[in-house]
């Protein structure tokens, strides 16, 4: 019974994944290219912040970090001429090393401290680039950023990104979002993640059974920084213009509660959180001055019945069924 | 009894710890010996907790140091001490209370369990054969300590009977050779009392040394070779329980301080 809905669940996950990667089949508007690119851009941000919760700390400063990933990604390719496939890479490098000063600060904390002291380093950093106009571009940001190069592979004609067509944006995010989720969710099985769990649950029994829980906190904040990078820097090469504002403690509000209303629980949450608060946030483009009262109205109704998270739902459903089939037996 | 062996495990010497202003211990000295069961009592406020935070690195001391075989451990780090050998239990409850009691036995044997961070990324058969091994010693320890039917419950489920007894197993986990436990009979009915103390004995037949802060003094009694006694902060006595007991010292910071109350 178990093993069946283990393969059902995969099957399932392999049909939505196969119907995303052929959606530009069905449609190729730009306009839902374009929600879409950004969708998964969200998803990698959110899923990684998610990661980082699952050790116990809440980081404000993530969003920022996605933000240093972009600027670092492309201040490398606009001053030094470098391709994006390999500014990416050097940017999640660069993003890791400046997250480890951003949290050395913060870890003697735990948290609503740790929460706000995140916060304060993370807007240190997104002042910086307001307030240095060399090399970050001041409170306009950074324009004309390169596209992607081409991908040249033998045999077929060579993939160009530009102005012209979403479609090739749209697959190379889809991948770096299928890539990070697999590599996100094999860590949090491995023996990393049972290790963030007992360093939640508490840092004094965990340090007990000798596990150095300040090492461990930082590792996994350093991995969830690396993934911030990468849609960051993805983020930076589609738009090709990146503005502090982009960064804005606002955004990581909104990544916080779509990981709240997903349910942090479940590695699953964040992505049905993202997916749906983007879908309401185009079907509420009428009426876009009340987007932020109507995500508050959902975090407190969700925060209210389902402490758990969307996610829980089905759970939550098949219980309540299997509930009422014992009182009418 | 025989003689205790020349060389102690670990020595404490001229321990002092101030909370700001406040005392909570001065000067406090003695030794453990290998093998044998140390009784630490006091009445309530005397340091016996501190002692312990001071030993196990949770806190720095303010003077003094701790040598474990010759070898100074003052002001090592927790998971340094458990490095070591030395391994303690809390009083209340400090236990992982959304995970079942077989993930926190899991986890105790962290120290022990050579998975390496990429073959657990990549799940190799080497790592799930570790892992396994983990696993049989996890149960095995569910077993030594009478948890075997609760593995599936979570810690914060657990009754307090079976809390203590998840404690002392969280303690056993790494193995240690000395272990520290604080007051593992506390608010324990008089059958689990006596399955605790035979746990405890059972544990230093297999060659641990134990430490014990206890309040249940009758209890304490029956199983320990040699007892401390501290008292706001300080060391009165030292000896065999039957000196302890007619111990005029003893009796005054008792009984005495219970009187004037």
């Amino acid at each position: 019974m178990k093993r069946r809905n283990l393969l059902g669940k995969k099957v399932g996950i392999a049909a939505v994944i196969v119907a995303f990667g052929l959606l530009p089949v069905f449609t190729q508007s730009p306009y839902w290219m374009h929600v879409f690119i950004l969708m998964w851009i969200y998803i990698i941000v959110t899923a990684s912040l998610r990661f980082t919760i699952t050790m116990g700390e809440w980081s404000f400063a993530h969003v920022p970090l996605m933000g240093m990933g972009g600027y670092a990604s492309a201040l490398l390719a606009m001053k030094l001429g470098l391709s994006f496939w390999v500014a990416l890479p050097l940017a999640v490098l660069i993003t890791a090393f400046i997250a480890v000063f951003v949290y050395l600060p913060c870890l003697p904390t735990t948290g609503t401290f740790f929460f706000f002291a995140s916060y304060a380093f993370g807007e240190v950093m997104r002042l910086c680039w307001v307030r240095f106009k060399n090399p970050f571009g001041g409170p306009a940001g950074l324009l004309f950023i390169p596209a992607p190069g081409p991908i040249r592979i033998p045999g077929i004609p060579a993939i160009e990104f530009g102005p012209l067509s979403k479609i090739p944006y749209y697959y190379t995010v889809f991948v770096f979002m299928l890539l990070s989720l697999l590599i996100l969710y094999r860590l949090e099985q491995s023996r990393l993640g049972r290790i963030a769990e007992a360093v939640k649950e508490s840092n004094l029994l965990a340090q007990f059974v000798g596990i150095r829980v300040w090492r461990y906190k930082m590792v996994i904040l350093l991995i969830g920084s690396a993934f911030a990078a990468i849609g960051g820097s993805l983020y930076a090469h589609y738009t090709t213009l990146i503005m502090p504002v982009d960064f804005y403690w606002g955004l990581g509000i909104y990544i916080i509660i779509y990981t709240v209303v997903g349910g942090t629980r479940h590695f699953g949450g964040p992505i049905v959180g993202v997916f749906l608060f983007v879908l309401l946030r185009e079907l509420l483009r009428p009426i876009v001055m009340y987007v932020p009262l109507v995500y508050g109205l959902i975090l407190a109704g969700t925060l209210v019945f389902l402490p758990e998270g969307l996610i829980s739902l089905p759970e939550k459903i098949s219980a309540w069924a299997m509930k009422k089939k014992i009182a009418a037996a | 009894m025989d003689e205790p062996s020349p060389k102690p495990i670990l020595e404490i010497r001229n321990i002092t710890k101030n909370f700001g202003g406040l005392t909570a211990l001065n000067d406090v000295s003695f030794d453990l010996h290998p093998g044998e069961i140390l009784g630490v009592i006091g009445p309530n406020g005397a340091g016996k907790t501190t002692l312990f935070d001071v030993i196990t690195g949770r806190y720095r001391p303010s003077g003094g140091k701790v040598f474990h075989k010759g070898e100074d451990i003052t002001g090592l780090k927790p998971h340094q001490i458990v490095q070591k050998g030395i391994s303690r239990s809390f009083q209340l409850e400090v236990l992982f209370k959304n995970l079942s009691v077989f993930k926190h036995l899991v986890m105790s044997r962290h120290l022990h369990t050579q998975v390496g961070f990429w073959g657990s990324f990549f799940r190799t058969p080497g790592n799930r054969k570790e892992e396994e091994a983990t696993e049989a010693e996890a149960l095995e320890l569910m077993r030594f300590v009478g948890l075997e039917v609760q593995g599936d419950r979570l810690g914060g489920n657990l009754s307090h009977g079976y809390q203590k007894s998840l404690g002392i197993a969280m303690a056993l986990g790494p193995a240690p050779e000395i272990l520290l436990l604080d007051e593992p009979l506390s608010a324990l009915s008089p059958k689990r009392v006596t399955d605790i103390l035979d746990l405890i004995r059972a544990i230093r037949d297999k060659g641990v040394t134990v430490m014990v802060i206890e309040h249940n003094m009758g209890a304490l009694f029956r199983i320990c070779d040699r007892v401390v006694v501290l008292s706001v902060g300080e060391k009165i006595a030292e000896g065999l329980p039957e000196e302890i007991k007619h111990n005029q010292r003893v009796i005054e910071a008792y009984l005495g301080g219970a009187v004037r109350a």
